[in-house]
């Protein structure tokens, strides 16, 4: 599979930006060599008023995955791979007001609109809220906690701890749950647990590390490192392995290798 | 100003079957070490061979990175504020700085024992390290016999911090034999009879780690890979956080050698460490109680199943307990210290917890019940008790045969023998070896209450006694008697992330009154009553305050400071202040996260207040009886207004109100119904209490005043001291008082860490050894107070090691250029890169054949986890005579080269990879008794040697 990823983001004047980002994916099959499908998506295109650095009231809206958890990712998201369920928030319209006090605490609430005509109104609502608070401990905690619903009846909810200590070593934890129409039908129950893991820039260069363990359906590990060229241009490799716990019983190794510019 | 950016990535997913090599990171070629740069560059040629040199020159090749310059003494005078700095000489430990050896063994709160299993897990695991790891070496294995009595026998180890970085472990070996026999049931409530015997032996003994290094090297080899757990122990230090203590697991036999080391005969004393304590106790309870208790069901999980959430359970008990304990403590190498305490006690207790002790992972591993996780979000505990105790304390010279036998008898609990030989040496001046110190009889009304909350992630507790005792003492020259009136307080909060933090506050007044047995012909019985001593000063009065946090942040050392102003009313001119957050860490995260945006940048934590490192505060205050008098002897109005000002309240005018007005006092008060609750969780609000509060101390004050018997005295001064605030009461018993004539101390000790900058660590660390003092000394040690003093050297926070301690004056890094080729036995040594030399100045050697050296080199590396430990080892050095100053030595150690003795293939690679480095260094002229620790932090860069 090969993906090619782009992320922009524009200001206008330090308060009014835009961002936005999309990729694009072509599946070949191992077998055959043959192109299997391709795909380009966008995956946010945002305006935001206020300033993440200046400004305690923030206003965003646009379209996009209404954020609502920690979502440390030490390695891209594999969600399309292997059928993982995919724990982010489905992709709606939507308009964030962000309470940031520049010194410990950031509020997040969110209201969006599920852009598909087909579904009624009221299943097409969506609510989703975040808060970060950061302690000095450890150098530098963040405990995220955060949840959304929608009116087709999904709900997330999750809880992340991430430590940034005083050489730029970052180490996250994050607990999410997800139930869809019956809350308490096992079927419906989705769970992840994650650890991850990502060194200090030393050399150059960054260790990363992170273990997926999805309840009864996957465990992930991936190792890899990431080097900078410079300010502007890196590369990445995490090699990794995953092991299916359903029926299929199925387990892989896996590579990822990436290149990135910065402009 | 706008900015554009724009990011493509780019990336290719594979999956393989075997794992393809990857390419590590370009390695650093290795290069000789620079060329020398600087001022006054020396060149030195090793004539040795070793690289373990004494009597060394000045050697720079590059400018070198020093240790933190020895701090200077200063003294000058600031209004009523003297200041000193010390020079890194011990000072005496403060007496209420650490628990008691009598407080670690039996906190007299819990010593009655409840039928609840709560309290000994809720009590017993802190922390989560306490849980997984520190738990494994508490091993208490029952053995029933019936379905009441059973057999426990118990091995347990408790490790204290003590100053100057060393740990004072206590090891404990002890049988319990045990009853418990619900004996009836009333309306479904328990009627319940236990009874409790103990046997138990201690050994309580300091360790440090070059100790423990220098151990394992003379140990057999089967001995040290049992102390280490083969080799589990060096991996745990390895990846687990900083926080993890080697000392809590290391030599788990060394708790079942407990019985088998106790002194009964003069070899196993003296085979006993110097300055270390052995003590064995007989004790035994009965108790009596009922329980009410319910489980509380909470929602159902498929982790749980059915199981009450939590348990809510109200014991209450009366109790009946005993204890014999001789302690003894090796002084020095021919003189042994025997202490014994016979101790009784009779009281009821009560207890409230909420909560349950639940066990994760259980049935994970067989034989393994789980690991334990205590929730308990409310436990209360209140006693009432009276303790007989008495107690003696001698000293024996074993150089003298009489003493042998005297120490003999003792340890075995028959003190007759001493008694004999000590007045032999009294009356006939014969050398017997044998001095008595103090017999002490007492008899103390107690009352302990306990409040917390424990939710296993978090917990906090205080814990408070107060109490009135009776006290004879006998010493060499008579005998004596002290009325005591005392208040203990000991706040502890902790948390997974943080560790513990603790404050602990004592009030102590002493009376020092005659006895008088009078024979009341009315009753036809002997009365006894007290008098005041005529001459002196009749009361004497203490207050002290010891803070001690091990992670502190600039908000807290602020807060902390403050708080130690307050309680001694003295100005600390002259500390360094400290921005709450670095300002270079703010305009750096201002830049990075001006171009997020709410959706992404969730890794982006806002820059927290500075982490300083761990810090001790320590405050002590003496008032007189006149001081108290005079305080006491104002009018109303001004006690109150003093006591408000202290007490926060910000309106004088209600303060006023509230002295004139009962109705008033009980329409402010009202907030009583909410706090009190509060404190089954052991929060305070202090805007609700401080009428209450006012009103007890300005009530105790005015008792004290009026009377004049000093049984009254006393039972005023209790009733002063038992409050739920005892540092605004001092604070406002200060602000009535003339400061120039109250003797007052702050003292600060501090241990930078973290990764703040180096120019705040260096200024935290000046701050340690900070002396403040007020115009008016301290008083000359009263003979209440020598006895007090003995009593502490059996003290565990008081252990030091015995003789002479090696000081460490300077300590200097720096990279040494390889030798000339021609000159060196190893053509390839040139080619090993960076070359670092450690310069070491110690004085204080005494006369000892050779100095052992404890190095350790840690490294933070790319893996950001834990510690990464380089080097750790014990190194001797011979050292000559005539060639250094008297008592003083300096000596060369290579850390890398070809002639390091600590030099392997994981140093050589963490050098020449570079990052920072952590050195610490020790040195011991005796193999016991060793220098306090130097540290010194530096990063290697492209080859060069840089300071942090």
């Amino acid at each position: 599979m090969y993906r090619a990823q782009g992320n922009i983001s524009l200001f206008v004047t330090p308060w009014l930006s835009y961002s936005g980002a999309a990729h694009s994916s072509v599946f070949v099959s191992r077998e055959t060599k043959q192109t299997t499908s391709r795909e380009t998506l966008q995956d946010r295109s945002l305006i935001q008023i206020g300033n993440n650095a200046l400004s305690r009231h923030r206003v965003s809206f646009g379209r996009g995955y209404p954020a609502y958890r920690i979502n440390h990712q030490m390695r891209e998201n594999f969600g399309y791979i292997w059928n993982l369920n995919n724990f982010d928030a489905p992709m709606v319209n939507f308009a964030t007001y962000t309470y940031d006090n520049q010194l410990d605490l950031t509020v997040q609430a969110t209201y969006g609109i599920n852009p598909d005509r087909k579904i009624s109104i009221a299943r097409r609502a969506l609510g989703a809220g975040r808060i970060m608070y950061d302690l000095a401990a450890l150098e530098g905690t963040r405990i995220v906690v955060g949840g959304f619903g929608d009116g087709s009846l999904r709900r997330a909810a999750s809880f992340g701890m991430l430590n940034v200590n005083g050489v730029g070593a970052e180490t996250a934890f994050e607990f999410v749950r997800t139930f869809a129409t019956n809350p308490y039908d096992p079927k419906e129950f989705h769970q992840n647990i994650r650890l991850s893991y990502l060194g200090q820039l030393q050399d150059n260069s960054r260790y990363k590390f992170q273990y997926d363990d999805e309840f009864q359906f996957i465990r992930l590990v991936g190792f890899g490192a990431v080097y900078y060229f410079s300010n502007s241009a890196e590369t990445e490799f995490v090699l990794g392995y995953a092991k299916q716990e359903d029926v299929q019983k199925l387990s892989h190794f896996y590579g990822v290798l990436t290149a990135g510019v910065r402009l | 100003m706008s900015g554009n950016h724009f990011f493509l990535c780019l990336f290719g997913l594979l999956t393989l079957a075997p794992a393809s090599s990857v390419s590590p990171p370009p390695k650093k070629t290795t290069q000789e070490a620079s060329p020398k740069s600087g001022k006054s560059a020396q060149k030195t040629k090793s004539k040795h061979k070793s690289s373990l040199k004494i009597n060394s020159r000045d050697v720079h090749s590059q400018k070198p990175v020093e240790a933190s310059p020895d701090r200077q003494r200063q003294k000058y005078s600031a209004g009523s504020t003297l200041i000193e700095v010390t020079d890194g000489v011990d000072k005496p430990a403060s007496e209420e700085s650490s628990p008691s050896v009598n407080r670690l063994l039996s906190n007299p709160i819990f010593a009655s024992g409840l039928s609840t299993g709560a309290d000994a897990i809720n009590r017993s695991i802190d922390s989560l390290m306490s849980s997984l790891f520190y738990s494994l070496l508490d091993n208490n294995l029952p053995f029933p016999l019936t379905s009441s009595a059973g057999i426990t026998l118990g091995l347990t180890r408790d490790v204290y911090s003590a100053r100057n970085g060393a740990y004072v472990v206590v090891d404990k070996m002890g049988i319990s034999p045990g009853y418990g026999r619900e004996l009836a049931r009333f309306n479904g409530i328990p009627i319940v009879l236990g009874a409790k015997q103990s046997t138990e032996v201690l050994d309580i003994y300091l360790r440090t780690d070059p100790l423990r290094v220098s151990e394992n090297k003379t140990l057999p080899i089967w001995r040290a890979s049992l102390n280490n757990w083969f080799g589990i122990l060096p991996l745990l230090e390895l990846i687990l956080p900083p926080s993890f203590n080697v000392n809590e697991m290391y030599d788990p036999f060394h708790r079942v050698e407990v019985p088998f080391t106790f002194p009964l005969s003069i070899e196993t004393a003296s085979s006993m460490d110097l300055g270390s304590i052995k003590s064995y106790s007989i004790s035994g309870g009965i108790n009596l109680g009922v329980e009410l208790g319910v489980g509380i069901h909470g929602f159902k999980d498929q982790v749980t199943s059915g199981a009450s959430a939590l348990n809510l359970s109200l014991p209450f008990s009366v109790f009946r307990s005993g204890s014999y304990r001789i302690n003894v403590l090796r002084k020095d190498s021919n003189t042994m210290w025997v202490s014994f305490v016979d101790e009784s006690r009779l009281g009821e207790k009560m207890a409230l917890t909420l909560g349950k002790a639940y066990y994760l992972l259980a049935k994970t591993i067989p034989y393994w019940k789980g690991l334990g996780a205590p929730v308990f979000p409310v436990d209360f505990a209140l006693e009432e008790a009276v303790a007989d105790a008495f107690g003696q304390v001698y000293s024996y010279d074993l150089r003298e045969a009489e003493a042998k036998t005297a120490f003999v008898e003792a340890v075995h609990g028959n003190f007759a023998p001493s008694e004999i030989s000590w007045l032999r040496a009294k009356e006939d001046k014969l050398a017997t070896g044998v001095s008595f110190f103090f017999t002490k009889k007492e008899r103390r009304f107690q009352t302990g209450i306990t409040t917390g909350s424990n939710v296993y992630l978090t917990n906090r507790h205080t814990a408070r006694t107060h109490s009135d005792a009776a006290i004879e003492i006998t010493d060499p020259n008579g005998r004596f008697h002290i009325l005591e009136a005392v208040q203990d307080d000991r706040q502890t909060k902790w948390d997974i992330l943080t560790g513990a933090s603790e404050a602990s506050t004592s009030l102590r007044a002493s009376l020092f009154v005659r006895k008088v047995i009078e024979n009341d012909k009315t009753k036809d019985a002997m009365e006894t009553r007290y008098e005041f001593i005529a001459e002196g000063n009749p009361i004497d009065i203490a207050f002290t305050l010891a803070l001690t946090d091990k992670y502190i942040e600039v908000e807290n050392l602020n807060d902390y400071l403050e708080t130690l102003s307050r309680f001694t009313q003295l100005k600390l001119d002259g500390i360094p202040e400290f921005p709450i957050r670095e300002a270079r860490l703010l305009s750096k995260r201002r830049k990075i996260v001006y171009f997020d945006n709410d959706q992404s940048g969730s890794h982006r934590l806002h820059v927290t207040p500075t982490h300083l490192g761990k810090f001790e505060g320590y405050g002590n205050v003496r008032l007189t009886n006149a001081q108290i008098l005079a305080i006491a002897d104002l009018p109303r109005k001004e006690i109150w207004m003093g006591l408000c000002r202290a007490f926060r309240v910000t309106s004088a005018s209600n303060c006023l109100l509230w002295e004139k007005s009962l109705f008033w006092r009980n329409v402010y008060r009202s907030g009583f119904f909410v706090s009190q609750p509060l404190r089954l969780i052991d929060y305070r609000w202090l805007e609700a209490d401080s009428v209450g509060e006012i009103e007890a101390a300005v009530a105790a004050l005015k008792m004290f005043s009026k009377e004049k018997v000093p049984e009254a005295k006393q039972s005023a001064l209790r009733q002063l001291f038992a409050t739920e605030y005892p540092l605004e009461l001092v604070e406002g018993l200060l602000r009535l008082t003339d400061l120039h004539e109250v003797p007052r101390s702050v003292e600060l000790e501090t241990q930078p860490k973290g990764h703040a900058a180096e120019e705040i660590k260096t200024r935290f660390r000046k701050m340690g050894g900070m002396h403040f003092t007020s115009e008016k000394e301290f008083p000359t040690p009263l003979r209440y107070d020598n006895s007090r003093e003995i009593s502490n050297q059996f003290e565990g926070a008081n252990l030091s090691f015995q003789g002479s301690k090696p000081i460490i004056k300077k300590l200097t890094l720096y990279s040494e250029e390889p030798l000339n080729s021609k000159s060196m036995k190893t053509p390839a040594a040139n080619t090993l890169g960076l070359q670092l030399m450690t310069r070491v100045s110690v004085a204080k050697v005494g006369t000892s054949k050779k100095i052992k050296v404890y190095v350790k080199l840690e490294q933070s590396g790319q893996i950001q986890l834990a510690k990464l430990k380089l080097i750790e080892d014990v190194v001797e050095i011979p050292m000559f005579e005539a060639l250094d100053t008297p008592d003083q030595v300096n000596f060369l150690l290579a850390l890398s080269g070809p002639n390091s003795p600590f030099t392997n293939i994981l140093t050589s690679e963490a050098f020449s990879f570079g990052g920072s480095f952590r050195l610490s260094m020790t040195v011991s002229s005796s193999d016991r008794t060793w220098s306090d620790e130097k540290v010194l932090e530096f990063k290697i860069e492209n080859d060069q040697l840089k300071p942090m």
